[in-house]
């Protein structure tokens, strides 16, 4: 038999809620700096990379 | 997928959504210059960013967000290009096993092609060798737009060639874009340990059968680690009855009906 074992809930309870937070923490920071407007602009145009001619 | 991709008359009009969802990013490989697609591409925007010398803190925050709650869930469930790629292995053809080790090259795809190169040449190095680009923006751009057309070059001939490849590799291994090259994937899979949604595993059940592996579309065996950065938890090992979709919240996920759930960790209850 392996010794392979479920790692307790709690300490990936405790990591959901740290990676909760982080997300809310960047997401926050990001809408601060209104950074989808870039994310936008950047989207909008035809990415040349994408389609192998730039 | 459908909904990522849902501006369908892009193909027709060949233009571009240019709506105010692009403000968002999908947490998918799916290339926002193809017609048909409403949201941003994250791997594409974090490069911009990088490009402008800059943190992209709104996406790294919709993708921890989506890795906190499902971790690599939208990998396993939703992505085209995985989604071709599990189409294309059930194609009869000769099989061969990815080595363990390759996914470490994701990583580095991801930091040398996401990050550094981008941030130092200030060009979007992986979006110029990203298949899934090929196969949703630069096909349909070249058949779509004859001013497209006349602009292609040897750039465009090595994505298609890399398109093959991986499309031909994806015939005889398990995902093999997945797990040796995407970043996206890289990024998603720092939160499988930490994710909302999680595979349980009943020890007492489980005859290490070593079924689970069979099923598994990247090759793991989800009985020996179930947070593995590898699983795109898509829960078809739960088939199983030894294994089970969970969350967080979830202290003893096998108990038996009536018994009430206690701190006691499972598998160190005996």
């Amino acid at each position: 038999m392996d010794n392979a074992r479920n790692e307790p809930m709690a300490r990936r309870r405790f990591a959901f809620f740290m990676a909760a937070i982080l997300a809310a923490g960047l997401l926050g920071v990001g809408i601060f700096r209104k950074e989808f407007m870039e994310t936008l602009q950047n989207a909008v145009l035809i990415c040349l990379s994408c389609i192998g001619i730039g | 997928m459908v909904l990522s991709n849902a501006y369908a008359q892009g193909f027709l009009s060949g233009t571009l959504y240019q709506g105010y969802l692009k403000n968002g990013c999908t947490p998918l490989l799916n290339c926002y210059a193809c017609p048909a697609a409403v949201l941003s591409c994250p791997i594409g925007t974090i490069q911009h960013f990088m490009v402008i010398r800059s943190v992209p803190f709104y996406t790294f925050g919709i993708l921890s967000a989506v890795g906190a709650l499902v971790g690599r869930m939208t990998c396993g469930t939703l992505c085209p290009f995985g989604a071709l790629q599990d189409l294309l292995y059930k194609f009869r053809s000769w099989k061969i096993s990815i080595p363990h080790g390759v996914r470490f090259l994701r990583y580095a795809v991801l930091v040398v092609l996401v990050f550094a190169i981008p941030f130092f040449t200030g060009e979007h190095w992986f979006s110029k060798l990203c298949p899934a680009g090929t196969l949703e923006a630069g096909l349909p751009w070249v058949a779509m737009d004859a001013g497209v057309r006349a602009l292609v070059g040897s750039m465009f001939w090595v994505k298609v060639a890399l398109l093959l490849l991986f499309i031909s590799l994806s015939t005889m291994a398990k995902r093999p874009f997945c797990r040796a090259a995407c970043p996206l994937g890289a990024i998603l899979s720092l939160f499988n340990r930490a994710s909302f949604l999680q595979l349980a595993w009943n020890p007492d059940t489980c005859t290490r059968c070593g079924k689970c592996r069979r099923i598994c579309p990247v090759d793991i065996r989800p009985d020996r680690k179930q947070a593995d950065p590898e699983c795109l938890r898509c829960f078809d090992c739960a088939m199983c009855p030894s294994l089970k979709a969970v969350t967080v919240f979830h202290e003893r996920p096998f108990a038996p009906a009536g018994v009430a759930e206690t701190a006691t960790v499972l598998g160190e209850s005996k």
